[in-house]
């Protein structure tokens, strides 16, 4: 054998964690498993953010070129932000742009079995969708031998502000794949609001924004380049100079025809005669003066299985970012929990450079278990917070399987807990947000999410500000003229802080002028904001209100749903909600995008891993024959519980390194046989190390930098030094290098520390490099 | 090989030196050609007659009595799976499969299996033919003439010995080989390219070889079909009207030629016009039915016949355990169909069973994982067919056959409860010595389920390596370790346990992985030994066995290393430090150390004696996957079925 179990083997494989990250990468699929430029490259991409009153909309042109002199069946692959929503997506081909559509789930699938079977494929749902993990992907073919292809993405995300800080991100930096250079890069940036800001910033420096205003409420700039390497995100950050609260409110109102051009719908056309508003409210009661109180925390760390990986180191860069952020005056203990709850210690204890670092230690020996038990952790957490007054935060993905698993169990064992408030951070793309967002508002908290992947320091901050804000409770929006508005949500699901924005949507029916307050309770004290307003005839300036009123509403039918037993009750809202999501073009649970109907549904989720070709077909495909390079012909059984078909196969000793592609032949229940071919890479070398250490001085306190040079295919290196959390060395295209850069902490004790280099690549091989690093007494 | 008398064991030796010489090329033949002095007669043993080709001096021919056997003491069990080709032959039927020549009666009676035990080349077998009122086989170790009382095999230093295909052409025996050669076999056991050579050779097997209508067509796995008529040579491809240049099978009768192709069954007349008959995608095998229809079996296990214009499917492909029909044969008048699993007679389109003795065949060539029970049951895993257990006679257990667990990985009898556990691609299965099964997954907390290897600690520990890290199994829950905690690399491959002598109850999980190897203290300290950091030779440590100061460690490309468990000093091994070691086909016995490699047989290691033996003849593959001892005897699973060796084989 068992060429099979050692020669390890990647495949053309494409598995959403593996993409996290990608801002608009066409993968040429039918060749390789990642982004190649020599093959694909991004000739020309333009980007337009426009962001008004804290809601973002963002505009992608990429036009890709295929190099080579065949054609490419490629995978786009885009990694949305957190609450992002696609509006609109379109492909270009033949010079004419196909536009995705809205289409009923139901009907979708209808649709695509229609088409199957005219073979004609159409390449929906599953290529047209967004995932769990906000990845937007979908089958683009063919892009022509040496000819072009342009795609168009829009997005639209809200921007949340916390502590009055607030940031946008756009997604540009890849996680895992290499960088991506476009041949050239156009990003114009316009920025507008009615809340004056101030310490506006640009974050990194790879792209220096030609900012030519900049004012308190409106600032344009724009980047322009060629050759254009994306090695970090483009991201801006800024406080709301609010000395005080305030509440403003936008209009919209357009009642000209809509025409829906769905394949299902026969172009019907609609108008709307309601208009909508959105009052945006900044509470700063504080007015940020005060000394902050010494923080008392419960920190309950997720440590079951699903957290392994990528996610367990960004858990415990949180958990170091927390605890070291806390000074000698705040108390803590730490919790570790999978399907039971392990402690630290059952009293709170001062935060100490020492019971930190024993914190850290205990957290870094925690055994990963199979089974989350949520309820159990919260409760546990809850209670010992009770006690000491304490705020519980809870790091987690949010995935329970043991003890409590339902929705509504937990949120009932949570609030019988205590009064305790439950903060909750969030990690890793499969976070559940839902259940995550609805225990932190719950419980008197706030939710914060971050992808394995992204830079979370930002995230991290707000958060542990926010750990030391108060919360305003009791929060509504009243008007006198009640009876003319409709449908009026509220854009947060969690607590609301002091020193963070809110906003209500509604419609109005008719126009007229109309004082809206905003009433709450901070700590006991009544807020009253006011504002006179005019709900006008027509306004077309603001026209993304309704999409966003929309979602809303989307987001409150599907609760209503949830709750009645009334089947007449739930068709009606269903169809309201089919309605809505094909207007305003979004995905909800009971609609699919429809996009690239020209590109072609076959096999290609093949799995990472010991030789196992694994294949996933639409249905229909009644068998599956795979020939390999080496001359074996093999059937591939079906596998129910994968929902995909797949064979073990044994590679010749013979085979040495290399890409080889594997013919699959594909029959389907008339008989048509469809030919594919896939690639695959036999990999058996690890990856080669070399290491260059650049230090002043190994003394406390110092930060030392890790140059490793290492093969292109390694996918992921860390660094570990004993007592120390591992961390993940990152491309730095100015050094050329892999690079780590480790602050030993000041209490580090002068000594000889072991250095641990781990590698590894795609084809999951393994290098080690041993060392040792010599710490110097400070002077 | 105890029973087996000083001289046998002197042939089995001195036929195993020319194996391995064969395989080395010119140089070594030519020693052994010319040293005896310019006579033909090379050497003669007990059982066996070498000779070379006196006129070309390039052919070697090697003559075995298969009467007497080559081994005795040594078993064989081959698979029935495989099957490449049947032949009604001086009234028997012969079914080839990829290791054995079975030989049966018509009614079904099985005569006599002939394997590498009675003279066939230890290679894969890949077609029956008839020439000269004799029955040769192609192997990929020469051609085989199949006599009653002797095997002789006929091989050349000038040309490609794999053999993939074989017909009768113009009073010669036409072969077709795995380079794409086309050579041709005459009577005086010469075997040359002269008279039949393809200009420009394609770079694809010859996967078979027809005559039809006095021409000869040769059939390439990727290169189309090669078409000799009027003295040249022709190539009818994909470029040509061929759906596909990738050709399965083809059937050559009075008035077509019949191509099959992964994308569609060709049908080529006299005028060499095409036409490709509808819905005949992925035809494996080929045969002439009544009234003109053909008779096809697919890759996927679809049986149906086709009058040109409909199909009509008598036999339809499994999803769940699709099995290719690899041959259909007209034998005698009846239709023979060879699947995977099962050979059957067509009639009125009905499949009948045929042969006896079935059950003593194995299930799968391909052995991944060997154990044996304290009944004498032999648990046999598979690279992809599951498990099967067989009593100690090697009789099949009932039926007790778990193929729904496919990929197995490794097989370990936990002498503490007596259960069998079995490491798969779906998790960890305990077979309880009551008949009750359990399994162990990813949902019950296993860190991955790909299972690699699974060791039992103590009463309360079990540790199984995965793909994703290790997972520590007890009473109360799993918990599990990967690269985070320390670990080389999260794919774990194999695992050993060390004793500390100082301290009586302690012990150190050892852990090879794709990244070294790693030493588990019960404090969760872990040590690693990489070749960066240490003389291990290889990253991927792919079996442990216990030896009697430590640690014997198998790597992947790196031969054997050794660890010193007192003093925790790694040393590679003395000899054979290129082979790769299998994963997990290691096994301690006594003063010996068994190792199964990839390509170098079974290596036999006495550390105290400081001696290293290799084992190849007495195997049907070099390629060792799977060790096992039991009732005196070791079992070694291969690539091509298993093999039963008296211990005392060994240990001499």
């Amino acid at each position: 054998m068992k060429r099979l179990a050692v020669l390890l083997i990647s495949l053309v494989i494409l598995s959403p964690s593996l993409a996290m990250g990608e801002a608009g990468v066409i993968i040429p699929s039918n060749i390789k498993d990642r982004p190649d430029p020599s093959i694909v490259s991004l000739a020309h991409m333009h980007v337009r953010v426009n962001i008004v009153d804290q809601y973002a909309t963002v505009r992608v042109i990429q036009i890709f070129e295929n190099k080579i002199d065949r054609d490419i069946e490629g995978k786009y692959i885009f990694s949305l932000p957190d609450q992002a929503q696609v509006s609109a997506f379109a492909i270009w081909e033949d010079g004419v742009r196909i536009p995705a559509v809205i289409v009923e789930r139901q009907k979708a699938s209808e649709l695509y079995e229609e088409l199957t079977s005219m073979k004609i494929d159409p390449g929906l749902a599953e290529t047209g969708d967004i995932d769990e993990q906000n990845l937007f992907t979908v089958m683009v073919y063919p892009i022509p031998a040496h000819g072009t292809k342009r795609i168009e993405l829009t997005y639209t995300a809200e921007l949340p502000v916390q502590s009055l800080r607030s940031q946008f991100t756009l997604p540009l930096k890849p996680s895992l794949y290499s960088e991506q250079t476009a041949g050239r890069f156009q990003l114009d940036f316009d920025f507008r609001s009615s809340q004056p800001i101030t310490g506006f910033q640009q974050r990194g420096s790879s792209l220096q924004m030609d900012f030519r205003e900049k004012g308190a409420n409106a600032v344009k700039g724009s980047f322009s380049g060629q050759q254009v390497p994306f090695i970090e995100d483009f991201a801006v950050e800024y406080q709301l100079d609010s000395q005080e609260s305030s509440l403003a409110v936008t209009t919209h109102r357009d009642k000209r025809q809509w025409q829906d051009i769905g394949p299902l719908s026969g172009g019907a056309r609609f108008s709307d005669s309601s208009g909508y508003f959105a009052a945006h409210a900044v509470f700063n009661e504080s007015g940020g003066a005060g000394e902050a109180e010494p923080l008392k925390l419960v920190l309950a760390v997720d440590t079951s299985i699903s957290m392994q990986w990528t996610k367990l180191t960004a858990c415990f860069k949180a958990v170091e970012y927390f605890l070291r952020g806390l000074t000698a005056d705040d108390q803590f203990t730490l919790l570790c929990f999978n399907d039971g709850v392990e402690e630290f210690s059952q009293q709170l204890q001062p935060a100490t450079a020492e019971s930190v670092g024993g914190a850290l230690e205990f957290f870094k020996r925690r055994y990963l278990r199979g089974g989350t038990d949520l309820a159990a952790a919260i409760e546990r957490a809850k209670l010992l917070a009770e006690e000491s007054g304490a705020t519980v935060v809870l790091i987690t993905d949010g995935a329970p399987t043991a003890g409590e698993v339902d929705n509504n169990a937990i949120s009932a064992t949570a609030a019988s807990a205590g009064d305790a408030k439950l903060m909750i951070f969030g990690i890793g793309n499969d976070a559940r947000a839902d259940l995550l967002r609805r225990l932190a508002s719950e419980n008197g908290g706030h939710f914060a999410w971050v992808s394995e992947s992204e830079d979370i320091d930002f995230k991290l901050a707000r958060f542990l500000e926010a750990l030391s804000e108060p919360v305003i409770s009791r929060l509504a929006l009243n008007v006198e003229q009640d009876a003319n508005l409709d449908s009026v949500y509220l854009n947060k699901k969690t607590s609301v802080f002091d020193r963070s924005d809110v906003t209500w949507l509604g419609r109005y029916l008719t126009p007229a002028t109309a004082t809206m307050q905003v009433s709450g309770y901070l700590e006991g004290s009544r807020i009253s904001l006011e504002s006179e307003v005019d709900l006008p005839e027509e306004d077309l300036s603001n026209p993304q209100l309704p999409r966003r009123w929309a979602q809303l509403r989307v987001n409150h039918l599907l609760r209503q749903i949830d709750l009645s037993e009334d089947p007449a009750e739930v068709a009606e809202m269903e169809k309201e909600i089919v309605f809505l999501s094909r207007k305003y073009m979004f995905v909800t649970p009971y609609t699919s995008f429809l996009a690239a109907p020209r590109s072609l549904l076959r096999p290609r989720a093949m799995k990472a891993g010991d030789p196992v070709l694994r294949v996933k077909t639409v249905q229909g495909i009644t068998a599956v024959v795979a020939r390999f390079p080496f001359g074996l012909t093999k059937p591939l059984h079906y596998s129910e519980d994968d929902d995909s078909w797949e064979t073990r196969f044994l590679a010749p000793a013979s085979m040495r390194d290399g890409r080889y592609h594997v013919d699959l032949y594909l029959t389907d229940q008339e008989g048509t046989v469809y030919h594919e071919l896939k690639q695959f890479t036999v990999d058996s070398k690890p990856p080669t190390l070399r290491l260059e250490t650049e230090a002043e001085a190994m003394q406390p306190g110092r930060t030392v930098t890790f140059k490793i040079y290492a093969d292109s295919d390694t996918r992921e290196i860390i660094v570990r030094i004993d007592g120390l959390m591992p961390v993940e060395a990152r491309w730095d295209p100015e050094e050329k290098a892999n690079v780590a850069r480790i602050t030993l902490p000041a209490d580090m004790r002068p000594g000889t520390y072991s250095l641990k280099i781990s590698a590894v690549d795609f084809a999951r091989n393994t290098a080690v490099l041993s060392d040792s690093i010599t710490v110097e007494e400070s002077k | 090989m105890t029973g087996s008398s000083p001289k046998i064991w002197h042939a089995g030796v001195f036929i195993g030196a020319i194996v391995s010489f064969v395989a080395l090329g010119f140089f070594v033949i030519a020693v052994l050609v010319f040293n005896p002095a310019e006579q033909t007669i090379l050497d003669i043993q007990e059982n066996v007659r070498l000779e070379r080709d006196s006129t070309s001096e390039t052919a070697l021919r090697r003559t075995i009595n298969m009467e007497n056997g080559l081994f005795p003491g040594t078993r064989f069990f081959p698979s029935a799976a495989g099957s490449r080709d049947a032949l009604l032959h001086d009234n028997k039927l012969y079914i080839a499969t990829s290791s054995a020549l079975f030989e049966y009666s018509p009614a079904g009676s099985l005569l006599r299996d002939i394997t590498y035990l009675n003279g066939l080349p230890a290679a894969d077998f890949s077609d029956l033919a008839r020439f000269n009122e004799e029955l040769y086989l192609a192997t990929s170790e020469g051609l085989a003439l199949v006599g009653t009382q002797a095997v002789t095999t006929f091989t050349s230093k000038l040309h490609d010995n794999n053999i993939t295909a074989m017909a009768v052409f113009n009073s010669r025996l036409v072969l077709g080989t795995e380079s794409g050669q086309l050579l041709s076999f005459s009577s005086d056991g010469t075997i040359s390219d002269e008279f039949i050579r393809i200009p420009n050779a394609p770079d694809s097997a010859i996967i078979s070889v027809e005559v039809w209508r006095g021409r000869l067509a040769a059939a390439t796995r990727e290169e189309g079909l090669y078409l000799l008529e009027g003295g040249a040579f022709r190539v009818l491809d994909a470029g040509q009207g061929l759906p596909s240049s990738s050709i399965s099978a083809v059937l050559a009768t009075e008035e077509a030629l019949y191509v099959a192709t992964m994308a569609g069954l060709v049908r080529i007349d006299a005028a060499l016009q095409q036409r490709v008959i509808p819905d005949t995608g992925m035809v494996s095998a080929i045969a002439a039915g009544e009234d003109g229809e053909l008779i096809c079996g697919t890759h996927a296990g679809e049986l149906f016949t086709t009058d040109g214009q409909f199909k009509r499917t008598l036999l339809p492909a499994s999803t769940e355990n699709p099995s290719a029909i690899q041959a259909i044969v007209n034998t005698g008048g009846r239709t023979l169909v060879l699947t995977g699993d099962n050979w059957f007679f067509l009639t009125d389109d009905e499949l009948k069973p045929f042969g006896d003795s079935r059950e003593q065949f194995l299930k799968a060539p391909h052995i991944s994982a060997l154990t044996t029970d304290d009944k004498g049951n032999t648990w046999i895993g598979y690279f992809d067919r599951g498990l099967e257990v067989r009593s100690a006679g090697m009789r099949r257990s009932g039926d007790f056959i778990r193929e729904e667990l496919r990929y197995v990985k490794c097989l370990r009898y936990d002498s503490l409860t007596g259960a069998i556990l079995a490491g798969t691609s779906k998790g960890l299965h305990f077979f309880e010595p009551g008949g009750g099964v359990s399994t162990l997954s990813a949902d019950d907390g296993l860190i991955s389920n790909e299972v690699n290897d699974v060791i039992r600690v103590d009463e309360g520990l079990i540790v199984a390596a995965t793909g994703g890290g290790i997972s520590l199994i007890k009473e109360e829950g799993v918990n599990s370790l990967n690269a985070f905690h320390g670990l080389s690399s999260n794919k774990a491959l194999s695992l050993g346990l060390i004793f500390k002598a100082e301290e009586n109850d302690s012990k150190q999980i050892a852990i090879g992985s794709l990244g070294g190897l790693d030493l588990l203290d019960s404090d969760l300290s872990i040590t690693s030994y990489s070749p960066d950091s240490s003389r291990l030779p290889a990253h991927w440590v792919s079996a442990i066995s216990p030896v009697d100061n430590g640690l014997a460690l198998g790597t992947y490309g790196r031969g054997l290393a050794f660890l010193d468990a007192a003093s925790g000093e790694l040393v590679p091994g003395t000899e054979h430090n290129q082979t790769s070691i299998n994963p997990l086909a290691m096994l301690t016995s006594g003063k010996l150390l068994l190792a199964g490699t990839l390509d170098s047989g079974l290596l036999v290691h006495n550390p105290e004696a400081g001696s290293w033996h290799q084992i190849i003849d007495l195997l049907p593959s070099r390629n060792v996957t799977a060790l096992a001892a039991g009732n005196g005897t070791y079992l070694i699973g291969t690539d091509r079925g298993l093999v039963i060796l008296e211990a005392g084989s060994i240990h001499r």
